[in-house]
C-alpha cells in the first residue's frame, strides 16, 4: 500500500508540472498559432536563472524562484520580437522554425553560461518528507501540486473572466476578426510569449529540486508535456490539465508495476492508442476556445 | 572470469617504497615522478637526449577534446594535465634534442560528423600520437578513420566491451588510458560484498548500453560470489523522476547504480526521501555528484565509486600525489581524474617515442606494448584488449572534502576480444 500511495503522489506531482508546461505550450500556440519549440529550454532556463540568483545573491529560494519567473517572462518577450514578430506575416511552419533555433540558441547559451555539469536548485521545503500510512511523500511533490492548482485556477479564470483572456480567445478563434474589432495583436502576442514563458519557468523551479538540471533538462519535460496537451485534446485547458495527470499518473503506476524500464515511452504509446480510439483527445469542446 | 586480486598491505609497503626510491632517482636527474619505471628518459636540461636519439623535427602532439560546450565531456581539466606534462617534459630538456609541440582539435562528441571531419584535420596534421577522444559513441565513429590515418590514438576514456571485442572493427591504432569497464565493474561489486559484507544487492542502470553492459557484468560479478541481483531495474539517463525504481530496491542492503551523474544523484535524492539508507556503489559519476553535492549529504557519505584513481586524496600513491601536486600549484584547483589522463597520456606518448626511438607514427605504434610505465594514475603498460590502465581504486565519501582510497585492485590484463 505504502508503494501504491508513493506512486500515486509522484504521478500526481509528475502531471501537475506537465500540465504547467503544456498550458504554456497551448496557451501560445492558440493565441499565435505558433509551436513553441524553445519551449523546454524556457524551462530550464528558468531553473538556470533561480540557481544562478541562489548562487550569486544570496537570496532564498522563493525570492529566487520570483525573480527567475519575472526573468523569464521578459525572455519570452524577446523570443517574441526576435522569432515571431518579423514571421507574423510568414507561414507559420517558418516561426515554428524560428522557434527551433531560438531552442537550439537558449541550450549553447546555458551550456556556455553555466557549464553542462548537472547543478541543483534549493527549495523552501528541503528534505522535508511527510508519511502516510507508511508512505513517505516529499514536501515538494506537495508544493507542486498546491502550486499548479492555484496557478492553473489563476490563468482559467484569466482566460474566461477578464478582458486579455477574451481578447486571446478572439485571436483563437478568428485573428482577422479579432483584429479588425480592435484587439492590440502586437501588445497580445508579446504577453502571450511572456505568460508561456513564465509558466514553462514555474515548472522548471518546481521540479527541479527534485531532479538535477542540466542544459538538456527542460526537453523531456516538453516532450512529455506535448503528449500531454495532445492526449487530453490540443483545444481546451481543461483536457490539457487531464492529459497532464493521466500522463503522470501512467508513467507511474504503469512504469512502477508493469513495464518497468520503460516508463518514459508509456506516455507516448498511450497517446496514440488514445488517438486510434479518439482522435480529437480526451476532452475537446466542439468550439475552438480556452 | 576477470581475476581481480586486492593490493595487500606488503605488496604496498614494496611499491611504496620503490616508488620513492624512484622519486628519489628521478627527482636527481630533473625528470618528473610520473616517469618510466625503467630508467631517467627525460632529457636534461642542456638540450640533448639522455635516451641516445636525436630526432630532426620535433614531437607533435594532438589533443582531440572541447574545453567548453554542451556536452559533459567539454571540461578543461584534460587540456590542463596534458599542458602541464608537456611543460614539465620541456622543462627537462624535451625528446630527441627538441621541445614537444602540441596542437588541440575540438572533437564535439554530440555531433558525430563534425568528430570525423575534426580527426581528419587534426590528422592532417601529421602529429606522432594523438590523445583524446572522450565520448564512447566517438571511438567506433572513428575507427576506419584512424586506422587509416595509422596514428596512434591513446583514448582519455574507460575501454569498453564493444570498443575491445573486434567485431566493431575498433581500430588496432587505439589504445585506451582508461580501465576496462566490466574490470571496474567486478571490483566494486567484489568490494560491496567481500568488503561491506553485503548480500541482497540491487542493480540499477540506465537502458543505453552503457547501462546494460553495468547490468551484464554486475549479475555475472554476483554470480561468481554466488549472488544473485535482489533487483534490477533499467531506467532512461533522461529520467526525471525514480520513485518506482528506488522503491524495487527496498529489502536490499546496497544498490549497484551504473549510470550517469544525473540519474545517480536522482537515484540518491529518492532514497533519502524514501527513507532507505543503504549504501551505494557507482562510477565515476558519484566523484561528480559528491563533488558538486548533487545529493543530501547522509546518501553521500554512504557512496562508493569505483574509478581508476583518486587524485582528490592521493595519499596512497606517491606519483599520483606529486601530479596533484604540480596540478594545484598550477593552476590553484584541485586535480580531478580528467587532468590525470591528459597528463599521464602524454607522458605515457613520450615514453612511446623515445622506446621506438622515432617520431614515425607506425614505430611508435609498434613501441606503445612494449612500455611500462608508473603513470599517476596507476601503472600503464598495454594489453591484448589495448587496455593500459590496471588499477582500480574503492572511493568512499564519509568525507566530502577529502574522499578516502579504501580498496586498491590491482587488475589482471584483459586478452583481445575482452
Amino acid at each position: 500500500m505504502s508503494t501504491l500511495i508513493s506512486l500515486l503522489a509522484s504521478g500526481i506531482s509528475l502531471g501537475g508540472v506537465l500540465a504547467l508546461v503544456s498550458v504554456g505550450f497551448l496557451l501560445l500556440y492558440k493565441a499565435t498559432g505558433v509551436l513553441n519549440f524553445a519551449h523546454g529550454d524556457l524551462v530550464t532556463l528558468g531553473a538556470y536563472v533561480a540557481i544562478w540568483v541562489i548562487a550569486e545573491w544570496g537570496l532564498p529560494s522563493v525570492a529566487a524562484y520570483a525573480l527567475a519567473l519575472i526573468a523569464l517572462f521578459l525572455v519570452g518577450v524577446i523570443v517574441e520580437r526576435i522569432a515571431y514578430a518579423p514571421l507574423r506575416k510568414r507561414p507559420p511552419l517558418v516561426a515554428v522554425i524560428a522557434t527551433l533555433a531560438a531552442a537550439i540558441m537558449i541550450e549553447g547559451l546555458i551550456a556556455v553560461w553555466q557549464g553542462a555539469n548537472p547543478k541543483s536548485l534549493a527549495s523552501p521545503v528541503q528534505n522535508v518528507i511527510f508519511t502516510i500510512d507508511g508512505a513517505r511523500i516529499p514536501a515538494q511533490e506537495v508544493l507542486i501540486v498546491v502550486a499548479a492548482v492555484v496557478v492553473l485556477a489563476a490563468v482559467l479564470f484569466v482566460f474566461e473572466k477578464t478582458s486579455f483572456g477574451r481578447q486571446v480567445r478572439a485571436m483563437a478563434a478568428d485573428p482577422e476578426m479579432a483584429q479588425l474589432n480592435g484587439v492590440a495583436m502586437r501588445t497580445l502576442s508579446m504577453l502571450a510569449f511572456g505568460l508561456s514563458a513564465a509558466l514553462a519557468c514555474l515548472a522548471g523551479v518546481l521540479i527541479a529540486p527534485l531532479n538535477e538540471v542540466t542544459p538538456t533538462f527542460g526537453f523531456t519535460l516538453m516532450i512529455s508535456g506535448f503528449a500531454a496537451a495532445v492526449l487530453g485534446g490540443f483545444g481546451s485547458i481543461g483536457g490539457v490539465i487531464l492529459g497532464s495527470i493521466v500522463v503522470g499518473l501512467v508513467q507511474n503506476l504503469l512504469g512502477g508495476y508493469v513495464l518497468q524500464g520503460y516508463a518514459e515511452a508509456l506516455p507516448f504509446i498511450l497517446m496514440f492508442l488514445v488517438l486510434v480510439v479518439r482522435p480529437e483527445g480526451l476532452l475537446v469542446l466542439k468550439s475552438s476556445r480556452l | 572470469m576477470t581475476h581481480v586480486r586486492s593490493f595487500g598491505r606488503t605488496g604496498r609497503a614494496i611499491a611504496i617504497c620503490s616508488a620513492l626510491a624512484l622519486v628519489s632517482t628521478v627527482a636527481a636527474c630533473g625528470g618528473s615522478p610520473s616517469a618510466s619505471t625503467t630508467s631517467s628518459t627525460v632529457a636534461p636540461a642542456s638540450g640533448g637526449s639522455s635516451t641516445g636519439f636525436k630526432l630532426s623535427a620535433p614531437v607533435k602532439l594532438g589533443f582531440l577534446w572541447e574545453i567548453q560546450g554542451e556536452s559533459s565531456v567539454a571540461v578543461s581539466d584534460m587540456q590542463r594535465g596534458a599542458t602541464l606534462a608537456v611543460k614539465e617534459i620541456n622543462a627537462a630538456g624535451g625528446v630527441g634534442g627538441h621541445e614537444v609541440t602540441d596542437f588541440r582539435q575540438t572533437l564535439p562528441p554530440l555531433d558525430l560528423q563534425a568528430t570525423v571531419s575534426d580527426f581528419l584535420a587534426a590528422a592532417g596534421q601529421n602529429p606522432t600520437v594523438m590523445i583524446g577522444v572522450p565520448s564512447p559513441t566517438q571511438v567506433p565513429a572513428l575507427a576506419t578513420d584512424i586506422s587509416a590515418a595509422k596514428i596512434p590514438v591513446l583514448v582519455t576514456d574507460i575501454g569498453q566491451p564493444n570498443d575491445v571485442n573486434g567485431v566493431t572493427g575498433m581500430s588496432p591504432y587505439t589504445w585506451f588510458l582508461g580501465n576496462y569497464d566490466p574490470q571496474l565493474i567486478n571490483a566494486g561489486i567484489t568490494y560491496q560484498v567481500k568488503d561491506l559484507g553485503m548480500n541482497r544487492i540491487g542493480i540499477m542502470a540506465g537502458n543505453d548500453s552503457y547501462g546494460q553492459e553495468g547490468v551484464t557484468y554486475a549479475t555475472k560479478a554476483l554470480a561468481s560470489l554466488g549472488l544473485k541481483p535482489f533487483a534490477t531495474q533499467q531506467f532512461s539517463e533522461q529520467a526525471t523522476d525514480l520513485t518506482s525504481e528506488v522503491l524495487a530496491m527496498k529489502g536490499a542492503n546496497a544498490v549497484f547504480n551504473w549510470a550517469y551523474p544525473n540519474p545517480v544523484a536522482l537515484q540518491l535524492k529518492t532514497m533519502y526521501q524514501q527513507g532507505m539508507n543503504i549504501p551505494t556503489m557507482t562510477d565515476e559519476s558519484g566523484s561528480l555528484v559528491a563533488g558538486l553535492n548533487l545529493a543530501p549529504a547522509d546518501t553521500l557519505s554512504k557512496m562508493s565509486v569505483a574509478g581508476p584513481c583518486n587524485p582528490a586524496n592521493p595519499s596512497y600513491s606517491p606519483s599520483l600525489a606529486t601530479f596533484v601536486k604540480a596540478y594545484q600549484a598550477a593552476y590553484q584547483t584541485p586535480a580531478t581524474p580528467n587532468s590525470t589522463w591528459g597528463y599521464d597520456g602524454v607522458y605515457f606518448a613520450i615514453r612511446a617515442i623515445e622506446a621506438a626511438k622515432s617520431s614515425d607514427p607506425q614505430k611508435v605504434q609498434a613501441a606503445i606494448p612494449k612500455v611500462s610505465m608508473a603513470a599517476a594514475c596507476g601503472p600503464f603498460k598495454a594489453d591484448g584488449a589495448h587496455i593500459l590502465n590496471h588499477q582500480a581504486t574503492i572511493i568512499t565519501f564519509s568525507s566530502l572534502t577529502a574522499p578516502v582510497t579504501s580498496k586498491v585492485f590491482q587488475l589482471s590484463p584483459t586478452p583481445a576480444g575482452g
